[in-house]
This record gives structure tokens, C-alpha cells and sequence, in this order.
């Protein structure tokens, strides 16, 4: 087993972790306090890219971020999904591992996207039971994240905030606070992203993510949507710093996925939410 | 149900009733559920095609972005992923363009986009190390007929009539390069035969004469190295196994051995 860096992931911003970034971390290894990788980028035998990650681990904290579970899904609990992260959590050995509380297949046909779920009393139990097997199959617990959405389901029957506490609770596992997703969710069906924090209990939150979105325009309405593509908006930053005031300093992981930027404008990225983190402490 | 109904929308837009079969299980405020489903739609293709491009750059190149995209949504109908990694969603694609494109000018597009499948699969495929030459030099003369030889993982064999290698060369994502290919002519030689191996730094492929590439085809399906040889020198009078083999374990294609039982 290769060497890995020991301890926790700081309560630092970190960037995500992007195949082209490989070689300039691995030339020049940058100040980053740790890299999110996306667990399903990982999931090959060998080659180039898991020598990469091997490199890189041995350098740097690393968190595991999965998009491909299907935590939400009716169809049984992908076995060979499980198994291949289970073993990029046995050689990479990560300080964290995450998912979405979303649904991405059924009747084996997979959407690849992260779809809502209905926040209805059976949607929560089922999904808290799944994530409780998940932990059980990994041997660790893992942190979900809540997802941007599009839409609203008839048969729901609480806030998204009271579902992912729900889920949270019941599932005994942690959460990953998506502040730009639950900006992008508070535009898009019209509450207030303070009655979401204020929601969710302070010890289950153990990760923030920071991203950008894009508005588009249909039938004369704004909607928001989650590209990951573009900075950090204004009123994310605000939502952060409010954010820092409920829960306190959190790893903190700045997403880009589409449109990747040099790296340098990522550390930069992630300097400002240190910086704001800073602000908090000292305050 | 609302699973089942959300993904005919997203999945089967060509076959799809209208109106939208999970409209009725979304709230109507100010955008129409339809038109909130097309949002996911519009990301479930873009993903899609998205991991198809990455999978298949020169083929992309060849066609050109709107049949791509065109021909991946179509793709997409018929073979859906089936898996939460994207990376697989490519495995069927080749025979689908083959067929497709079977009796027109494109009939080559199918044995590219299989070169560039096969190649992906050398990229992430296993490591291993290298023959324990001593082990081999322990075999005894008389045993050299029942040996059958094992590949390193990242190993893939390619054979096609069309000259892939330089199609896919003339369209790889950083060097275009415009030179006209006669098809006709290319067909007349022949056939392309090669082997993808990747090593630490690239992916090169390697061209094999038509014995080299017999002997390996039957290695890989796991026959004796006596079969093997028989096959390869029925391609060709002067073929030299000795050399071959040398050659292939020096490249680190063999990497283990074991006997017929």
C-alpha cells in the first residue's frame, strides 16, 4: 500500500480535483490544504490516472465525492458500484466520502444526473435505509449532500430542509452543505436559504461546498442553474459567511467541473473563502 | 411509479405520450412541469454525449459536432447507460456506427470508433509487472509446446480493413493533420493489424504483420504456444517465433505464463 498523508481534512478551503489539474499539482505542488476527487473518475483498474491520485494522496488530504450511487433509486443498491468504491476508499484512503441525496436510475437505466426526490415520510426512510447500508458496506460513515433542483413534487410533504435533517438523522450519517445549491434551490421555489441553515442540526454539517451557477430564462421566468462552471456568486459568498456564523469553520471545497479554469484561478477561489473563514475566527 | 414515469420523460423523448408522463407529478408554478423536466433532459443528454466525446475524440472530429451530438441522442435511445460510471456508456457504440453506417462512405467510422474503445480500455486497465524471466528459463525444453502465455492487462488487439491508424491519427485532438485518404485504395492492401499497448507516458500502437498478429490472437484466447505458432506460420513462410517472442516479452505485452492441462 502506497504512503498517505495522515490527519484530518482542515477546516480549509480545497479545490476539486480535475484530471488536467494532475501534472501542475504533481510539478509544482501547491499550497491546497486537500483535493475532493470524484470517486466514479477513479474507478479504472490502473494506468496513468490511478498512479496520479496515488501521487497525489501521499501529498495531500483527500476527500471521495461520488455522483453515481443513486442513493434515492427504487432498484436495489448497485452491488458493483459499492465494490469499486469501496476499494478506491481502501487504497486512497480518504478522509471523507460523500454522496448526494438524490436518484439517478431505475429499472437499470441510469439518467446520470442528480434528480430530486419526493420529501415525502416514505421517500425519507427509504433513502435513510439505503445510506445506512451503504455505511454498513463501506465500514465508515459518509456525509450527503443536497442537490440543486428544477422542480417541485406534488406528493411532497416537508421542506427540503426537514427531509435531508430527517435523512440525517434517521441514517445516522453526516451532511455536506451545498451552500450554492440551496442558494440555487431557495431562487428556484422561493423560500429563505436562513430557514434552510437554521434547519439543520450544527454536529451533523462536517463539509461546505462553494460552486457557481448560471440563470436561463423559460416562458419570461429566471431559473438558476447548477453549472459548476463559473465563480462563486456574491450572494453565495454572503450565504457562506452566514453559514460560518451558524455552524462554525468546515472544510470548505470549491467546485468547478465545466469550463475548468488554470488552477490558479481555483487557489484564488479558494483564498477568498479562506479569507472569509479567517474573518469569522477572529471575529 | 414517479421514478419509472420521470425517466420515460427523460429517456424516451421519441416515444414519450404527450403530454409528458411525469408532468402530472410536478408542482405547476409560473414554468411548465414539461418544461422543468426538459431542463434534466437537456443535462441527462449533454452528460451523455459529453462522456461519448471524451471516449471518441477522432470520431467526433470526423463527424463533426452536430451529427455527434445527433447521433449520440439516438445512441442514447437504444443503449442507455446502465451504470452510475458514465465510462462505460461508449462499450456498444462502435457496432452501433458500424451499422448505422454499413453501406455508405462512413463505413470505416465503425472499425475507428473501436480502435478508440479499445484504447481507452489499454488506459485503464490493470498494472502489472513484468515476466519472471527466470521463471521462464526454469522450463524444461520438452514443456516449451503446452505453454500459454498471459498478457499484461492493458493489452488489446486490433485488426480492420480500413487504415485506421492513420485516420485516427489525422484526427486526433492535437495534431490534425490534412492529408487525403483513398479508401480504395488503403482496402486493396492489407488489413491493418494492431497491437494497443499503453505504457507510463503514451499510448502508441504498434503495427504487426500478419503472423505476429495470428500468434497473438491465439495467445490471447489462450491457446498453447505450439497452436499459436502453427497459426502464425501458416500467414507467412519466414515467420521466426523465437524472435516474436522475444520481441512481445521485451515489450512487457507477455507478462506471466502457465501450461495446458
Amino acid at each position: 500500500m502506497p504512503r498517505v498523508l495522515a490527519g484530518p481534512v482542515p477546516a480549509n478551503a480545497g479545490i476539486g480535483l480535475r484530471a488536467q489539474h494532475h501534472s501542475e499539482i504533481l510539478e509544482r505542488s501547491p499550497v491546497v490544504p486537500w483535493f475532493e476527487a470524484h470517486s466514479e473518475n477513479y474507478f479504472a483498474d490502473g494506468g496513468a490516472q490511478i498512479e496520479a491520485l496515488f501521487k497525489i494522496r501521499s501529498r495531500y488530504p483527500l476527500s471521495l465525492h461520488g455522483v453515481g450511487l443513486s442513493l434515492g433509486s427504487t432498484d436495489p443498491l448497485d452491488t458493483q458500484h459499492l465494490k469499486l468504491l469501496r476499494r478506491n476508499i481502501d487504497r486512497f484512503q480518504p478522509m471523507l466520502v460523500s454522496e448526494h441525496l438524490s436518484w439517478s436510475s431505475v429499472g437499470g437505466r441510469f439518467a446520470n444526473d442528480l434528480l430530486p426526490l419526493p420529501y415525502t415520510d416514505e421517500a425519507l426512510q427509504h433513502v435513510a435505509n439505503r445510506i445506512a447500508d451503504v455505511q454498513d458496506a463501506l465500514g465508515r460513515q459518509i456525509l450527503i449532500e443536497n442537490v440543486s433542483s428544477y422542480l417541485e413534487y406534488t406528493a411532497s410533504q416537508m421542506p427540503e430542509w426537514s427531509f435531508l435533517a430527517g435523512v440525517a438523522a434517521e441514517a445516522e450519517c453526516g451532511i455536506l452543505l451545498d451552500l450554492n445549491n440551496i442558494y440555487v434551490a431557495a431562487r428556484n421555489h422561493h423560500f429563505e436559504p436562513l430557514d434552510y441553515l437554521n434547519a439543520i442540526p450544527v454536529s451533523t454539517v462536517q463539509e461546505f461546498h462553494l460552486a457557481g451557477y448560471s440563470p436561463i430564462e423559460i416562458d419570461g421566468q429566471e431559473i438558476l442553474i447548477d453549472t459548476h462552471g463559473a465563480p462563486v456568486s456574491t450572494a453565495v459568498w454572503e450565504l457562506y459567511a452566514t453559514a460560518l456564523q451558524r455552524f462554525g469553520t468546515r472544510p470548505t471545497l470549491i467546485e468547478w467541473d465545466t469550463d475548468i479554469p488554470e488552477l490558479s484561478v481555483l487557489i484564488t477561489e479558494a483564498h477568498k473563502a479562506d479569507q472569509l473563514s479567517h474573518q469569522h475566527v477572529t471575529a | 411509479m414517479l421514478q419509472a414515469a420521470f425517466m420515460r420523460s427523460l429517456l424516451d423523448p421519441l416515444l414519450a405520450a404527450k403530454p409528458d408522463p411525469a408532468a402530472p407529478a410536478i408542482v405547476a408554478s409560473g414554468i411548465a412541469p414539461a418544461k422543468r423536466l426538459s431542463i434534466y433532459r437537456h443535462n441527462t443528454e449533454t452528460n451523455f454525449a459529453g462522456s461519448l466525446r471524451l471516449s471518441f475524440p477522432a470520431t467526433y472530429r470526423l463527424v463533426g459536432k452536430d451529427y455527434f451530438r445527433q447521433c449520440a441522442r439516438l445512441y442514447q435511445h437504444h443503449h442507455p447507460s446502465r451504470s452510475g460510471d458514465l465510462q462505460h456508456v461508449g462499450e456498444a457504440f462502435p457496432d452501433y456506427l458500424a451499422k448505422l453506417h454499413a453501406r455508405d462512405q462512413y463505413r470505416y467510422l465503425g472499425d475507428v470508433a473501436r480502435l478508440e474503445w479499445l484504447c481507452q480500455q489499454s488506459l485503464l486497465a490493470a498494472d502489472h509487472g513484468p515476466l519472471d524471466l527466470l521463471k521462464l528459463a526454469a522450463v524444461a525444453p520438452g514443456n516449451y509446446d503446452s505453454l500459454c502465455f498471459i498478457f499484461h492487462p492493458a493489452v488489446r488487439l486490433f485488426s480492420s480493413k480500413f487504415p485506421c491508424q492513420k485516420i485516427w491519427q489525422a484526427n486526433a485532438a492535437d495534431e490534425h493533420i490534412d492529408e487525403h485518404i483513398d479508401l480504395d485504395v488503403a482496402i486493396s492492401r492489407e488489413p491493418e493489424f494492431l497491437l494497443i499497448f499503453r505504457n507510463s507516458l503514451a499510448l502508441p500502437l504498434h503495427r504487426l504483420n500478419a503472423s505476429e498478429f495470428a500468434l497473438l490472437v491465439h495467445f490471447q484466447r489462450g491457446e498453447t504456444f505450439a497452436t499459436a505458432v502453427e497459426a502464425a506460420n501458416a500467414e507467412s513462410a519466414d515467420f521466426n517465433p523465437s524472435d516474436s517472442l522475444r520481441r512481445f516479452v521485451a515489450m512487457r505485452v507477455i507478462v506471466d505464463f502457465k501450461f495446458l492441462r
